[in-house]
């Protein structure tokens, strides 16, 4: 058997995989709010940077990343309203081992409160003081003015504060 | 009364707290690719209907062939991640070979395209959960294979399927001509499992072990004060260490010369096996006088576990 000729992709593509898998998924947790559909988030992210790789090659894979984990976060959230206002609750998957750390994940403060306020207050808020960037770079990642990022990050703080002073 | 707003400071503070304990599934980059190949075979299988009904003449049928793939242009793919994981079982993972000059391996029917060598020493296979189930243990390099300090151990296949281990390691290029080698197996922690031992770093006279351990069915490199465990084997003239697991508790050994010419301070750390982590739970010192082959400080250096080992032989 001879070696798949796209196997350095792969090589560099584990590389992205060990760098920045973890943070990015930290990333969608704080996003979406909770461990499955983060996982879920994150491994589409990286199938469709790994996807991409293979027609052209990718000036920032990690800028790359970042926007796909936003832009499918949000999916996220409007596949979970329209499931919540249509659909049945579907019967719970058996409890595994990372159940647990779900269950803790959902019963965060913070993270109660970060599903609380509006998703562009959410996402300028993370990406802001979770994430460390600059106000430029979340106008251009969420698409819209650094204008309104500011406002964004204003008021989502505000009502984080009153959100979690209540709680 | 107006309440007080929150700090920036604080706020991320909360966030990283919330999120510290979040850590990738074991397998998670095998779902990764397992995903990818699923989705470059329905990209080919897409690809040939589409050629097939175009020939055919069909094209209504050959646009509804490409909706029904998820083709570019006519919507996104539609698969989620959660369905495939749902659907799809565990399939050998593409590996990089270590050295270009080893032979190639046979490959089991349905594979994909790899090329693996299996060195003594980078791969083996053992009982890791004590369940009679062999596993086939590899070692991988992310990257260039001789200047990475990437690493990947792979286990498969383990009662959740293949599972992949980021670790880190000297690189190959500084620890000539191995880089990191699969010291072997012992029932370390004593609870019936196999923990696994691999060298991950070495000088002229002292070997770095790290230890990886089935924790709930997932592989887990352990860690020792939140760092991934490195354990001391052999040393020079004045200084050296060691471990042993013959008792319940993990002992680590070390001396170094102490403070007057003719002494020497030995240490004897005793580490809880406590799932993914060695907890410290005792740190005993003392000080030797004597010449370095003194017996008593011979107490403080080499291993003593089962059958291993260090790889170079010689300490």
């Amino acid at each position: 058997m001879i070696e798949s000729p796209d196997q350095q992709d792969l090589d560099d593509f584990a590389a992205l995989y060990v760098g920045h898998y973890e943070r990015l998924l930290r990333l969608a947790v704080l996003l979406v709010g909770d461990m499955a559909a983060a996982e879920d988030v994150v491994q589409e992210a990286f199938i469709r940077v790994h996807r991409t790789l293979e027609s052209r090659p990718l000036h920032s894979p990690l800028a790359y990343l970042r926007q796909a984990v936003v832009n499918l976060a949000r999916s996220e959230l409007r596949r979970r309203l329209v499931r919540l206002r249509h659909a049945p609750r579907p019967m719970p998957d058996a409890a595994s081992a990372e159940e647990g750390a779900c269950a803790e994940i959902s019963r965060q403060e913070v993270i109660l409160a970060l599903r609380r306020i509006g998703a562009r207050q959410r996402e300028a808020v993370v990406l802001r003081f979770w994430a460390d960037l600059p106000e430029a770079e979340i106008a251009e990642l969420m698409g819209v003015s650094v204008g309104a990022v500011k406002g964004y990050i204003s008021r989502g703080l505000s009502r984080l504060g009153l959100l979690l002073e209540a709680s | 009364m107006t309440t007080p707003p929150l700090r920036p400071e604080r706020l991320a503070e909360l966030l990283d707290g919330a999120v510290r304990h979040v850590t990738a599934r074991p397998d998670a980059l095998d779902r990764i690719r397992r995903g990818v190949r699923h989705r470059r075979a329905v990209r080919h299988a897409a690809a040939l209907a589409l050629t097939v009904a175009v020939l055919a003449g069909g094209g209504a049928t050959a646009a509804a062939v490409a909706a029904d793939h998820g083709q570019s242009g006519l919507g996104p793919p539609t698969a989620g991640a959660a369905r495939q994981r749902a659907t799809v079982g565990p399939t050998p993972v593409t590996t990089t070979a270590y050295d270009a000059g080893a032979p190639a391996l046979a490959l089991a029917p349905g594979s994909v395209a790899v090329r693996t060598v299996t060195p003594a020493g980078r791969s083996g296979t053992w009982d890791i959960g004590g369940d009679g189930r062999q596993a086939t243990v590899t070692i991988v390099p992310v990257g260039n294979p001789q200047t990475t300090f990437k690493f990947l151990l792979v286990v498969y296949p383990t009662r959740l399927g293949k599972q992949t281990v980021p670790f880190t390691a000297t690189s190959v290029l500084d620890m000539p001509p191995d880089g990191p080698v699969i010291v072997g197996v012992a029932d370390a922690a004593h609870d019936g499992g196999q923990e696994l031992f691999v060298q991950v770093d070495r000088g002229c006279c002292t070997e770095f072990w790290t230890v990886f351990r089935l924790v709930n069915g997932h592989v887990r490199q352990m860690s020792m004060s939140g760092q991934p465990v490195r354990l001391g084997v052999g040393g020079s003239v004045t200084a050296g260490g060691g471990f042993s697991c013959e008792g319940r508790d993990l002992e680590v050994y070390g001396h170094q010369p102490g403070n007057t010419a003719d002494t020497f301070l030995a240490t004897r750390d005793t580490y809880r096996w406590v799932g993914a982590a060695l907890v410290l739970a005792s740190h005993q010192e003392k000080t030797i006088r004597g010449a370095p082959a003194d017996p008593e400080l011979a107490n403080y250096s080499g291993v003593s576990c089962a059958g291993l080992s260090a790889t170079r032989g010689e300490l």
